[in-house]
Parts: C-alpha cells; structure tokens; sequence
C-alpha cells in the first residue's frame, strides 16, 4: 500500500480538525473538533509504525505505544473539558464562546462588548456589594 | 440544550469567521497533501508477512519498553479523574448553597431542598455569586 494514502487522510482529518475549531461557535463542538485533530495524529503514528517497524531490524513500537497514549491522554482531555465547559454552562447559562469575553482585550466602543463588559461590571458591583 | 441540536439548517452554529476559517482549513489542507505526497511518492508500505501490529507485539513492545510512561499516564488518569469529580461537584454545591443564584439565572437545577446545610454561605469565590445576607 501507498503510504501517502494514510498521510493523506490523516492531513484531510486534521483539517476538518481544524476547520471546526476555528469556525465552529459551541464548546461542546470546538471540543470535538480537538478529537478529531487528535485521531489524525493517531492515524499518522500508526501508519508510520506499520511502515518503519517493516523495514528497520529492532523496533521499540513508538507509534503504537504512543497512539494508546494519546488515547489516553485524548480520554482525559475530554473529560476535563467537558467538566469545564458544564460549569461554564452552570455559571453563565451559555456555552457559546463568542459570547465568553472575559479575558478579551476591550476595544473601546464595540456593540457587543460594550454590553457584556457592562452586564459584567454589574454582576461585579452586586457581588461586591 | 448544550449542542442546541436543532433539525435543518443552524445559522448560528458557525460563527461569524466562517470564511476565514475555511480559507485557513483549506490552504493548511493543500500545503499539507502537497508536502505529504511529494515526501512520500515513492514510498511503500509492505503489507504481506505477519501483521505488525499485532496485540503480541503492541503488548511485548508496550510492557518492556514503555513501563514507565504507561504507569505515569495512570497517574495522570487519576489526576483527570479527580479534577473532574471537582469540577463538576463545586457547581452543585454553589447551586445547592445559594438558592437565590439558581432564581436569578434560572437556569440552574437547584437540587432537594434550598437550605439543606442550614449553614451560611461560605467563602466560595464563584464570579456573580451574591452573598446569603443580601436577597434580592
């Protein structure tokens, strides 16, 4: 078998990865997403591990050990992240990230931003109060 | 109600760099392909013998040479799990101490009884969360 033809799907995987973490607007989603970039890479390690443990004498297995890591690791991740994005979900009523401007730079003047920074600050006045 | 999984078109699942992202998805995807291909164009992967991924070999190769990242990422396991029992059970606790929270973001599953501590509110550092003297 070709190896470009794993390459390949694993680039085309990565990139729907991609395309969904940066246009996708639910957390749940942008998580998902994160997997989906994460499985291309399992799929690169395999692949690669198939073709070098062929054709070297010793092979430790890396890619296979490291796919199961990354498994693993994958599990944990979203187990973590779905915790997180429940008590967002919790707090704010919302999982919609653009809507989560905490952290984000003021710009003056927006339209959006000047509401949440002003809802914001109101929450803030009556929890201080 | 967390994915807001309506039938049909969802115009607001996307959000508004669409575009962006699609051009940046797509451009990522041709240099990509284009590396892999060329890198790769004259490779093959021998696929007759015995298979080299066998369970065999994945566990022998697993447990003689990756013993102590395989126990390490136990630890991390662990870890995970506890963080999310604690992240997930601070929440619950905030919405069963401050009943008035849970009224006011009406969102929120106050569960059994409002006042099942009895006890004032402690020293919880949630973001909006007003405190027990003042009830609005």
């Amino acid at each position: 078998m070709h190896l470009a033809y794993p390459a390949v799907l694993s680039a085309l995987l990565f990139c729907t990865g991609l395309y969904g973490v940066l246009a996708r607007r639910n957390a749940i989603l942008v998580l998902m997403s994160v997997e989906l970039m994460l499985n291309a890479v399992n799929l690169n390690l395999v692949a690669f591990d198939v073709w070098l443990s062929k054709t070297a004498e010793e092979t430790l297995h890396s890619g296979q050990a490291l796919t199961l890591f990354t498994i693993t690791i994958a599990a944990a991740e979203i187990g973590i992240g779905l915790a997180i994005v429940l008590a967002v979900y919790r707090n704010r009523g919302t999982s919609d990230i653009d809507k989560l401007r905490d952290s984000a730079e003021s710009h003056g003047t927006d339209g959006p931003d000047r509401d949440a920074s002003t809802t914001q600050q109101a929450e803030k006045a009556e929890a201080t109060a | 109600m967390l994915t807001k999984a309506p039938i049909g078109r969802s115009p607001d699942a996307d959000s508004g760099n669409r575009w962006a992202a699609l051009t940046v998805a797509l451009a990522a995807a041709a240099t990509l392909i284009w590396v892999v291909v060329d890198a790769f164009r004259t490779t093959w992967i021998d696929l007759d013998g015995p298979a080299a991924g066998s369970t065999r070999a994945t566990g022998e190769s697993l447990f003689q040479n990756w013993v102590l990242p395989f126990e390490g990422l136990s630890v991390l396991l662990l870890a995970a799990l506890v963080g999310a029992i604690v992240l997930s059970r601070q929440a619950k606790k905030t919405a069963a101490d401050g009943p008035a929270t849970g009224a006011r973001a009406g969102n929120r599953t106050v569960a059994g009884a409002p006042s099942a501590t009895g006890a004032p509110a402690p020293a919880v550092t949630e973001p909006g969360a007003p405190s027990e003297k003042e009830p609005r």
